[in-house]
């Protein structure tokens, strides 16, 4: 079922992951990305591994939980693996048949690009894990608000993603409805051929529409009685500050992050 | 041995239990160990508190939710057995869900109510003849066929919807809060259309609500559901008779019922067990009688 997406869900808890500030992790996803584009040795990738697992057991989240977070992705993983495994050229080659053929050099590449996007999304779930989508905004938010001087609108850019973020399980929770409603009529949307089954999402996909219409003029009525006007002479209820836990945060970070940069400079 | 026969339900639940999201942080038991059995022509009420598990119980009952541990039996076979056929069974218990009227997407209200019929496999002429009927048997114009479902009042929106599921003739009609957000006129009209449907055609009938007097005017039967697990059942007035219990967990009586049991506290010996105003004077006069007598 649409429920058990656990990609970009958020699970509340208490850990340090959980309470630094979200500026500290939007900065540390970034870093890690970077670290992974960066780095292409084992050695280095190695040091991200531990770093981006340790994260992971640090916020208390299930490492079950992670990897299902990889399955909706797991046909581009497989495919980027596949194609890159047979793909590469070389002089080192392991095994041919026909014009296929499997170099050494093809499987390193194949694990570097599996072992890359894997973590990639292991790291950027870490973020959307142990943090809110309020408090991603906001973070989002005050991290750009140097734009601000260059007349970008954003404090409308953060309000649409967050309200944008609130909706998406909203919607997920009415698609499930409506899908369990036309199926009561005896709808069937895993049989057929494509065609078949693109037509059958038309009794899903019209309601769907005509809610989500609905919802976002119910929505921008409540805003308008509440006052709303954007950004100008607005205040905060959450002030974000930087504390202990985020130098603690910092400092692993710089000491991993940059002993993996460093791995791949010398070795 | 006849007797047995006959009485054989049409519908069992045995030992249902269904957990969601099993192993995140959201792990939740909505439903504990449910059994009830339904006989043909019955009308049930399925009362709760919001979260009491009546909503994913429903859900069991045509297939649409596979169970975490138990059986739902319909006609005696188990729905989710390997040679069942799950979407014949849907056609067979017809579902409708709460808010039912956003769930119309057709051009026209008559392609709309065609649409289950049409997935049943019927032929042309079958399902225009299914559709008169329906529009029929929920006290619409014929007329409103040509129109767009999205032309109608909210009212005539979730008729529309119920003939979308009466169009398949299920043997078993189960309803989710079919009078949400319905004006009293528009609520009292609704109950009347189910309860013609009930004792005219012969449908059995499973209705879902939190309002013990809507439940206790309609139902032959009820069922009230807490925290996953059936707390009790029997005719209307056999629960309302345990209204100290239901008060307990939270659950409103009627308020008639209510007058009753306060009565009752100060000391007057009325028989609590009824819910309509009519039947609460005949006990309030039956109960001067008898103080009288005395």
């Amino acid at each position: 079922m649409l429920k058990d997406i656990t990609l970009g869900q958020y699970f509340p808890g208490n850990t340090l992951m959980h309470r630094i500030d979200p500026r500290t992790k939007i900065l540390l996803v970034m870093a890690i990305i970077v670290a992974l584009f960066v780095c292409s040795s084992a050695p280095a990738y190695l040091v991200l591994a531990v770093y981006i697992f340790g994260l992971i057991a640090v916020s208390k989240l299930s490492l079950r939980m992670v990897l299902r977070g990889l399955k909706p992705l797991l046909v581009i993983i497989v495919f980027t693996g596949v194609l890159n495994l047979f793909l590469t050229p070389g002089d080192d080659i392991l095994w041919r048949a026909g014009f296929v053929s499997i170099t050494m050099a093809g499987v390193q590449k194949a694990a570097l690009i599996v072992a890359r996007l894997v973590l990639l999304i292991a790291g950027a779930s870490l973020l959307t894990y142990t943090t809110s989508p309020i408090q991603l905004t906001d973070g989002l938010e005050r991290l750009l608000s140097p734009l601000k001087k260059l007349h970008l609108p954003i404090h409308e850019l953060a309000m649409m993603m967050s309200l944008a973020l609130r909706f998406i399980p909203t919607l997920v929770e009415e698609t499930d409805k409506i899908m369990s409603a036309q199926r009561a009529r005896g709808a069937d949307f895993d049989s057929g051929n494509l065609l078949h089954r693109a037509k059958a999402l038309i009794p899903i996909l019209v309601p769907l529409f005509v809610s989500a219409f609905r919802r976002a003029d119910e929505l921008a009525t409540a805003m308008e009685c509440r006052l709303y006007r954007g950004d100008t002479g607005r205040t905060r209820l959450r002030q974000l500050k930087f504390g202990r836990d985020d130098a603690v945060c910092a400092a692993a970070a710089v000491l991993f992050l940059g002993g993996a940069i460093v791995l791949q400079v010398l070795v | 041995m006849n007797e047995i026969k006959r009485e054989a339900p049409i519908l069992e639940v045995r030992g249902l239990s269904h957990v969601y999201s099993a192993g995140t942080p959201f792990e939740q038991k909505a439903l504990d160990d449910v059994s009830l059995s339904v006989r043909r022509g019955e009308f049930i009420a399925i009362i709760g508190h919001t979260g009491s598990g009546k909503s994913t119980l429903i859900q069991h009952l045509n297939g649409l939710l596979r169970p975490t541990a138990g059986q739902v039996l319909f006609h005696g076979k188990d729905i989710f057995s390997k040679s069942a056929d799950l979407r014949g069974v849907r056609f067979r218990i017809g579902l409708l869900f709460q808010y039912p009227e956003y769930q119309l997407f057709e051009e026209t209200v008559g392609q709309d109510i065609a649409f289950g019929p049409a997935n049943m496999g019927l032929g042309n002429h079958e399902i225009t003849r299914r559709v008169a009927d329906a529009l029929e048997a929920v006290g619409l114009p014929q007329s409103i066929a040509e129109k767009s479902p999205f032309e109608l009042s909210g009212g005539q929106k979730r008729r529309v919807a119920l003939a979308g599921v009466l169009a398949m003739q299920p043997e078993i009609l189960v309803l989710d809060e079919p009078t949400a957000g319905l004006d009293p006129a528009g609520r009292e009209e609704m109950f009347d259309l189910i309860r013609g449907l009930h004792d005219r055609r012969g449908t059995t009938v499973i209705l879902v609500t939190h309002s013990m007097e809507d439940a206790a005017r309609v139902a032959s039967r009820l069922v009230v559901m807490r925290a996953g697990r059936i707390f009790l059942t029997g005719a209307p007035s056999e629960v309302f008779a345990q209204a100290d219990a239901l008060e307990r967990s939270g659950l409103t009586v009627p308020q008639v019922t209510k007058i009753l049991l306060e009565l009752r506290r100060r000391g007057i010996p009325v028989d609590t067990g009824c819910y309509t105003v009519e039947q609460a004077v005949q006990k309030l006069l039956a109960c001067r009688k008898e103080v009288r007598g005395c």
